[in-house]
C-alpha cells in the first residue's frame, strides 16, 4: 500500500487538508494515524480506502479495502445478518461462506442472538459491531479502521484489537485512527501524525510498551524444526532462547491472547510448553 | 468491471425494496394507468400510454435507489468495489425494478383491454405482436428513464434542489423530441392503434440500449472521479 505525494482539498482553491503525503505500508504492518481533531486523519483513511480520490499524487492499493466508518448509519433498512450477507457477496464470497462468516463474527462479538434484528432497532454499540464485522468478514488485504473502537464495549474492543492483530499477522495491512493512544501499542509498526499544514510526520511512539505497564505473560514454546519465529509478532514480545529449540516470549498481558492465537495458527508450527504470569522480580 | 456488479445490484435492489423507496413511484404509476386507461380500451393505445408513463417513473427509481443508501454504508461498499461499480449497481437495480414494472404493466393492460386496435382500424393485428411491441416500447422507456434519472442525480448533479425538476424535464424531453427512441416507439404504438399494422420497435430498443449503456457508463466513470 503506497501513497505518493498525495494531496487533498475540496474544490478548486480550497484549503489543502493533506499535502505532500508519502506513506508506504507493507503487508503485515499495523499503522496508526494520529493528529488533532479536524486535522485530516479521516480524510487520509478515506483516501487509503479508495473512498475519495486524491487531488494530487496517487494511491496504490494491493487489493480491495475494508473500511469501518466513524459513524455507521442505523438508517439502513437491513437486519444484521442479511446486511452482512450482502456485503460479503460484494466482497466476492459465496453466499454460503458469507453467511457462515457473518454468523462467526456476530458470534465473536457476542451478538449472534441479534442477527435477525433490523439495524434500526439495534443499540448504537451493537450497530457498530455490525459495522466492524462487515469489514472483517472478507479478510481484505487492506483494513482501514476510522475510530472503529468508539462505541464498543470493552469485550468488543478486545475482540477488535485481536482481529486487527490477526489481520496483520496474516499479511494484511491495517491502518487505524483511535483516540486511545495505547490502542494496539506494541503491535503498531509505525505511527504518523497529520500536521496542521496537511503534512504527515512520523510520530515516535508505540515502539515498545513502557516497562512495568501492567502484568507480563511468559509463553514458552518449542519450535520442533528449529525454524525462526516471525519477526513481527503481536505485542512485540521480548524473546529469550532456552535450551535446544525452545524460546521464551514475554509480552504484556493485553497482547498474550493475540500472540498465542498467532503462534498456534501461524507458521512455523510450535508446541506451547507453558503460559504463566511473570513473577515479580525482587 | 462486471464481476462485482451482480452482488452490488442485488444489494441495491434489496435496499430499494426494504426501504420502501419502491412504493411511491409504483403507486404513482398505478395511479397514472388507472386515470389514463379505462377497462375495455383498445390494447395498442393503452400500451402506448403505459410505456410513456413508465419513463418518468424509471427516472424516479434511480433517484430512489441512490437516495436509499446512507453515505457511510456507501463508503464501506466503495472501499470494496470502487465508486463506479457501486454507482452502476444502483442504476441497474433501478432498471431491474423498472423492467419488472414494464412486464406487470403489459400483463395488466392485456387483462383489462378490449380489442387490439382502435375500432374502425383497417388492419386486424395479432395480440402477440401487439404485446411484443408494447413490451419492447416499455423497455425502451425504462432504459431511457434510467438514463434521465442518472443524469439528474449525483454525481452529475452534486447538490441543490434541481434534481427532481431536471429529471422531469429530461423525461418529458425524451418523450416529446422526435429524435428520441422513446418518442419513436410510443408514436409507433399509437400509429399501430390507428392503422392496425404493428411494427415491433427493434431499432428503437437497440438505440435505447446503446444510449443508456453509454450514458450510465459515463455517469459511473464520473462517480469514480467525484466519489462524494
Amino acid at each position: 500500500m503506497e501513497l505518493a505525494a498525495v494531496g487533498k482539498r475540496y474544490g478548486r482553491g480550497g484549503r489543502w487538508i493533506l499535502r505532500g503525503v508519502d506513506l508506504a505500508v507493507g503487508p503485515g504492518e499495523l499503522v496508526r494515524i494520529a493528529g488533532p481533531n479536524g486535522s485530516g486523519k479521516s480524510t487520509l483513511l478515506r483516501l487509503v480506502a479508495g473512498i475519495e480520490r486524491p487531488s494530487a499524487g496517487r494511491v496504490v492499493r494491493p487489493g480491495p479495502a475494508a473500511y469501518v466508518p466513524e459513524r455507521f448509519p442505523p438508517a439502513l433498512p437491513f437486519d444484521a445478518a442479511s446486511y452482512l450477507l450482502r456485503v460479503g457477496r460484494v466482497h466476492g464470497l459465496s453466499a454460503e461462506r458469507a453467511r457462515r462468516r457473518a454468523g462467526e463474527w456476530l458470534d465473536r462479538f457476542g451478538v449472534a442472538d441479534r442477527a435477525g434484528t433490523p439495524l434500526s432497532r439495534l443499540s448504537k454499540g451493537t450497530c457498530q459491531k455490525v459495522a466492524v464485522a462487515q469489514a472483517l468478514l472478507a479478510e481484505a488485504r487492506v483494513l482501514v479502521l476510522d475510530e472503529a473502537w468508539t462505541g464498543l464495549d470493552p469485550e468488543a474492543r478486545a475482540v477488535l484489537d485481536e482481529a486487527a492483530a490477526e489481520r496483520a499477522a496474516a499479511g494484511g495491512t491495517v491502518l487505524f485512527v483511535d483516540h486511545d493512544p495505547a490502542r494496539l501499542a506494541g503491535l503498531t509498526g509505525a505511527a504518523y501524525l497529520v500536521g496542521a499544514d496537511g503534512g504527515l510526520r512520523s510520530a515516535e511512539e508505540g515502539a515498545a510498551p513502557p516497562a512495568g505497564a501492567g502484568p507480563v505473560m511468559e509463553i514458552e514454546v518449542d519450535v520442533p524444526d528449529g525454524a525462526p519465529l516471525p519477526d513481527r509478532l503481536p505485542g512485540a514480545p521480548e524473546r529469550t532462547r532456552l535450551a535446544g529449540t525452545e524460546v521464551r516470549l514475554a509480552v504484556a498481558a493485553a497482547h498474550s491472547d493475540a500472540l498465542l492465537r498467532r503462534l498456534l495458527l501461524g507458521r512455523p508450527a510450535v508446541r506451547v510448553l507453558a503460559v504463566r504470569r511473570r513473577e515479580e522480580e525482587r | 468491471m462486471t464481476g462485482r456488479t451482480g452482488p452490488l445490484t442485488r444489494y441495491h435492489l434489496e435496499l430499494l425494496l426494504r426501504s420502501h423507496a419502491w412504493l411511491p413511484p409504483f403507486l404513482a404509476y398505478v395511479l397514472l394507468l388507472v386515470v389514463g386507461v379505462t377497462a375495455g380500451d383498445p390494447l395498442l393505445g393503452s400500451l402506448g400510454l403505459g410505456a410513456g408513463a413508465l419513463l418518468p417513473v424509471s427516472a424516479w427509481y434511480v433517484r430512489g435507489a441512490l437516495a436509499a443508501e446512507p453515505p457511510a454504508s456507501r463508503a464501506c461498499l466503495v472501499a470494496v468495489a470502487g465508486p463506479a461499480r457501486v454507482h452502476l449497481g444502483a442504476l441497474l437495480a433501478a432498471l431491474t425494478v423498472s423492467l419488472v414494472l414494464a412486464v406487470g404493466e403489459v400483463a395488466a393492460l392485456w387483462w383489462t383491454s378490449g380489442a387490439v386496435a382502435d375500432p374502425g382500424a383497417p388492419g386486424r393485428p395479432a395480440v402477440g405482436a401487439a404485446l411484443l411491441a408494447g413490451l419492447l416500447t416499455s423497455v425502451v422507456c425504462a432504459l431511457l428513464g434510467v438514463l434521465a434519472g442518472a443524469l439528474a442525480s449525483r454525481p452529475v448533479l452534486t447538490r441543490g434542489p434541481y434534481g427532481i425538476p431536471l429529471a422531469l424535464a429530461l423525461a418529458a424531453l425524451l418523450l416529446v423530441v422526435p429524435a428520441s427512441p422513446a418518442n419513436a416507439a410510443v408514436r409507433g404504438l399509437v400509429a399501430a392503434a390507428r392503422s392496425g399494422r404493428v411494427a415491433v420497435p427493434w431499432v428503437e430498443l437497440l438505440l435505447a440500449v446503446v444510449l443508456m449503456a453509454a450514458g450510465c457508463a459515463g455517469v459511473a466513470a464520473l462517480a469514480g472521479r467525484r466519489p462524494e
